[in-house]
């Protein structure tokens, strides 16, 4: 905020009209607080983040957040909703005058509804929050690798593709109602919150189910307005009232009950037969979770620092052990019984398809402290460890064996742009999902997190991205960039006059975090 | 036009005889009939192109119709137009039993479609006992409810190719990607494959669509768990869901019951005698490993949960010989021949369990006002997402032949739906008359759609009429 701008009337105009419609003290546009919000994981300066908000606005509730939005349609400012800002590429600013609405009033609770198995929230509400709510129930919300800390409406109109997901339906699925204010100001109630405002328990129609626009692959980077308002599904649970713990963070172990959950590593000679393996798992209808994560994870996840990420890279302790390695879970959701049944197919299918136990010491080591994480997952943070950062080259979701071959393609381009890539094993993490319908390919590494780097870096993968989008091939990457993205891909899938419409109706002033969703300008 | 309909699809795939034009302007529920112009047969996406782009051309309203088998009036033109008639793209254009889906066209029938899967072992996610003829695409798109409520993926519908209201092809998620195999619906852009659910074809027509498949089971057992009411069978389900216990899972009056498993009325009455008011169904199935012994802790489940309750779980109920037998074939192979269900028409509503019984109490009232008792109107309850909601449908006997009865019946529904509708019940679903009692409840809900309608149709010529268009 420079002294200038502070001193405009203009400004001083829309402070009083934001003070008056949710009280000065939930007002900012002092330097202190609008350059906390400036950047977000990746450095300054990418994506076009080059400025702090002009103002930071805390409102409390639906009537608040709609008199903002209002204001901001009124002065045609642009405005960000933000959750926990825990993850993100787009919640930055990159225009002047932006308003950042930070949701910290809205952390409630609204209602768990124990017998129908869902739960109201509010925007600030993390998933860890309401994974400790569901527990003492007997119930269950998953949490992507992003970390529970993460809004739990945030994480389910983002990626969403948590492990449990496998069995019990990934995020896309798991919206129920949704109370949401449209950028022009106007509030929209879909599913059964459209007939009456308390009772969010179901979420399509009536008729065309709106809660199609509020997602797409990556989420809408708010640009549809701002979600105040959320009924989301819970799920039958056999684990404990509370997440068992042992020890302190970062060295924290979580054991689960044996009799209701077991872990199995099995390791695969090619990446087919590890693929081939979950498909066979699937086909059976076992198990709650299926992953095969790269060998990068296992280190980040189990390093407490940059430097042990390295030493432990040099060691090679993984490297040896996990490469092509597939981590099952079973879940005993029915009874003890259902978790030996499921024991018992598992260990046919591992005989049947040559797949051979991880070393049992490096089993000991991630399951406590890291595979469990995979069902409330806490250890986010720790994608960070190697570098300060992390990125994807690509990230496809379609079938299981599809997912072989876009990891494939990732190797190859991870290959070409190494460095600043940093040393990372052929990163190839792929999830089954729905019980093996469909599966989720993604290359993941660590790269420096300097400016130049990550500059380089999003230059050749926005360039990797056209190459993609000109050869009708739709890199899943592409859309956590959100409106630069949709602009290229938008005309060669069909999909830019619709978007483009929906746009113009709901957010006729372009001030809906722009350019995203939609690459369109007033 | 006829000309012009006849240069698109070829001479003898339009119709425009009194005859065939009567044909298409009556279904089987008690709308008004409404004469088309025309019916136009295509065999492709790209003739669906050619006619929409003719119907903006000239402002002709289109109304898709898949199979010929409609229950709630949403393929009658209420403004006219022509009829696109989709049953002659009948093919089945893939099975995938590696990723569990098939891909098929608008016409391709629920028997067409379970047939071809058993030689795969695969089955499909089909609602309770479907006409054989009508169109599964359409099932599927139209959310009409699964009876396997343990998979919560819900939804069977993966990925399609739509023509839009401007004529445009555009396939969604995955499917927009020819590398692909189109197995996973978000994108591109927004998840737009949304706004084609549930939209009796005013969004676009889909062309053809990606489905889930199941294992088909080998080896089942089916319980049955008879009670005197509704209320009673609630509680017990919620624990067999939570529990993750068994496949195919439903309540049904026994009036339906009957209706199902009666090889001619003097079995129906005994039935109607014999059978508690309530039945549940509850199949235990083996999955392709082990199958038995998933059959046995299933079981041992199922028998726990029942004893909590004082409930004594069943391979017959009423004393009905093989009962278990012909519901696990109904349930496989499908019902074929002649519809199993006596024409009615349906009241059908998303709502929890625990609050069924008192819509039942309603749906009752009403229904004794118009001298009917439970032994003369069927009910079922379909659990949904491992019991987190529920359909609940109460289906009243009507002739078609008998114009007082029609109009009786026609008055009950709808005064019963707006009591429904009134109490809580959610018509996610809005046919008919119901569309105007839902969207005059839901004003931020219905504006929004008038904005999405006139983005993907903005000459207005998708199923006009329909819902809150």
């Amino acid at each position: 905020m420079t002294a200038k701008a502070k001193n405009d009337d203009r400004h001083q105009q829309i402070l009083n009209a934001f003070q008056s419609a949710i009280g000065a003290d939930n007002v900012r546009d002092n330097p202190a607080t609008v350059n906390a919000y400036f950047g977000d994981f990746l450095p300054p300066k990418i994506l076009g983040m080059s400025m702090p908000p002009e103002f930071v606005v805390l409102p409390n509730g639906t009537m608040e957040v709609q008199a903002i939005i209002k204001i901001c349609n009124r002065y045609k400012i642009p405005f960000i909703p933000v959750g926990s800002n825990q993850w993100s590429l787009t919640g930055s600013p990159n225009r002047p005058h932006t308003v950042i609405i930070d949701c910290k009033r809205m952390g409630k609770i609204h209602e768990i509804d124990e017998k129908n198995m869902y739960a109201v929230v509010e925007p600030l509400c993390t998933l860890a929050q309401m994974q400790a709510e569901a527990y003492k129930r007997g119930l269950y919300i998953g949490s992507p690798e992003a970390s529970a800390t993460a809004s739990c409406i945030g994480g389910h109109v983002f990626q969403g593709m948590w492990g449990v997901g496998y069995r019990l339906g990934v995020a896309y699925r798991n919206i129920l109602g949704v109370e949401w204010v449209l950028p022009n100001g106007e509030i929209l109630r879909t599913g059964s919150f459209s007939q009456d405002a308390d009772n969010g328990f179901w979420g399509e129609g009536p008729g065309p189910d709106l809660r199609g626009m509020l997602r797409g692959y990556a989420g809408a980077m708010g640009g549809v307005g701002m979600v105040t308002k959320m009924a989301v599904k819970l799920h039958p649970y056999p684990g404990p009232k509370v997440w068992p713990v042992e020890g302190m963070i970062p060295n924290q172990t979580s054991v689960l009950p044996e009799d209701r959950f077991k872990w199995y590593m099995v390791k695969y000679e090619s990446l087919e037969d590890a693929v081939n393996f979950m498909y066979e798992v699937g086909r059976a209808e076992i198990a709650g979770v299926i992953q095969k994560w790269p060998t990068v994870y296992y280190i980040m996840w189990w390093s407490n620092s940059c430097e042990q990420y390295w030493t432990e890279w040099q060691k090679r302790t993984f490297q040896d052990n996990v490469k092509n390695a597939v981590g099952v879970c079973l879940w005993g959701f029915s009874s003890g019984k259902q978790l030996e049944y499921e024991k018992r197919v598992l260990e046919d299918i591992i005989k049947e398809t040559g797949g051979k136990p991880v070393k049992q010491e490096v089993q000991d080591m991630w399951v406590p402290r890291q595979a469990n994480n995979w069902i409330r997952d806490t250890h986010g943070s720790r994608m960070m460890r190697a570098s300060g950062t992390f990125l994807a080259l690509r990230l496809q979701t379609d079938t299981l064996k599809y997912a072989i071959d876009h990891v494939r393609q990732g190797y190859e381009w991870v290959d070409k742009f190494s460095p600043p890539i940093l040393d990372s094993d052929g990163p190839d993490w792929i999830g089954g999902y729905d019980f093996g319908h469909f599966g989720f390919g993604e290359t993941d590494f660590p790269v420096e997190k300097t400016p130049e780097a990550i500059g380089d870096l999003m230059g050749k993968l926005l360039e990797m991205t056209k190459q993609d989008v000109q050869n009708g091939l739709e890199n899943g990457i592409g859309p956590f960039l959100g409106g630069v993205y949709h602009a290229m891909a938008g005309p060669v899938f069909g999909y830019d006059r619709l978007l483009k419409g929906i746009k113009k109706a709901i957010d006729p002033n372009v001030v809906s975090n722009p350019p995203h969703n939609f690459p369109i300008e007033n | 036009m006829i000309k012009e309909l006849k240069d698109i699809v070829g001479s003898k795939n339009v119709l425009d005889d009194q005859d065939t034009l009567e044909l298409y302007s009556v279904d089987r529920s008690l709308a008004s009939p409404k004469k088309p112009i025309a019916v136009a047969k295509p065999k492709s996406t790209a003739q669906v192109q050619e006619l929409v782009k003719f119907a903006n051309k000239t402002l002709t309203p289109l109304v898709p119709s898949s199979s010929g088998i409609h229950f709630y009036g949403a393929t009658l033109p209420e403004q006219g137009g022509v009829i696109v008639d989709l049953s002659g793209m009948n093919k089945i254009l893939e099975i995938d039993p590696q990723n569990r889906k098939a891909k098929i066209e608008p016409g391709v029938t629920w028997q067409q479609l379970n047939d071809a899967l058993k030689e795969h072992d695969q089955m499909a996610l089909n609602p309770l006992f479907p006409h054989p003829k009508a169109s599964a695409l359409t099932s599927s798109i139209e959310r009409e409810p699964m009876l396997i409520p343990k998979y919560e993926y819900g939804e069977p519908a993966l990925t399609m190719e739509v023509v839009l209201p401007t004529g445009d092809m555009f396939r969604t998620g995955s499917a927009s990607d020819d590398h692909c195999q189109g197995a996973y619906p978000e994108g591109p852009g927004i998840d737009f494959w949304r706004t084609f659910l549930g939209a009796q074809g005013t969004m676009g027509i889909a062309c053809w669509l990606n489905v889930k498949t199941e294992y088909r089971p080998k080896h089942q057992k089916c319980f049955f768990v008879g009670f005197d009411d509704l209320g009673d069978a609630a509680d017990p389900i919620y624990k067999l869901q939570r529990r993750h216990v068994g496949n195919e899972c439903f309540v049904l009056s026994k009036f339906l019951l009957a209706q199902i498993i009666a090889a001619d009325s003097r079995e129906f009455c005994k039935l109607m005698a014999d059978l508690p008011s309530y039945i549940l169904v509850q199949v235990i199935a083996g999955a392709p490993r082990r199958p038995l012994e998933r059959i046995a802790y299933e079981e041992d489940a199922l028998m726990e949960i029942a004893a909590d309750f004082q409930l004594q779980p069943g391979r017959t109920v009423g004393g009905v010989a093989g009962l278990e037998n012909m519901m696990i074939d109904k349930l496989r192979n499908l019902p074929a021949g002649d519809y199993w269900k006596t024409p009615s028409q349906d009241v059908f509503f998303i709502t929890t369990m625990d609050r069924a019984a008192g819509y039942e109490d309603i749906a009752m009232g009403y229904a004794a006002t118009y001298g009917l008792s439970l032994n003369e109107v069927g009910v079922y309850m379909q659990p949904l997402e491992r019991g987190r909601a529920c359909h609940l449908q109460f289906s009243f006997p009507c002739d078609p032949a008998d114009e007082a009865e029609k109009e009786a019946i026609g008055s009950l529904t709808t005064d019963l739906a707006k009591q429904l509708i009134d109490e809580g019940a959610f018509f996610t679903r809005p046919y008919g008359t119901w569309a105007d009692m839902v969207y005059r409840r839901s004003a931020s809900y219905t504006a929004m759609l008038k904005e999405l309608k006139k983005v993907y149709d903005p000459n207005g010529i998708m199923n006009p009429g329909k819902l809150c268009f």
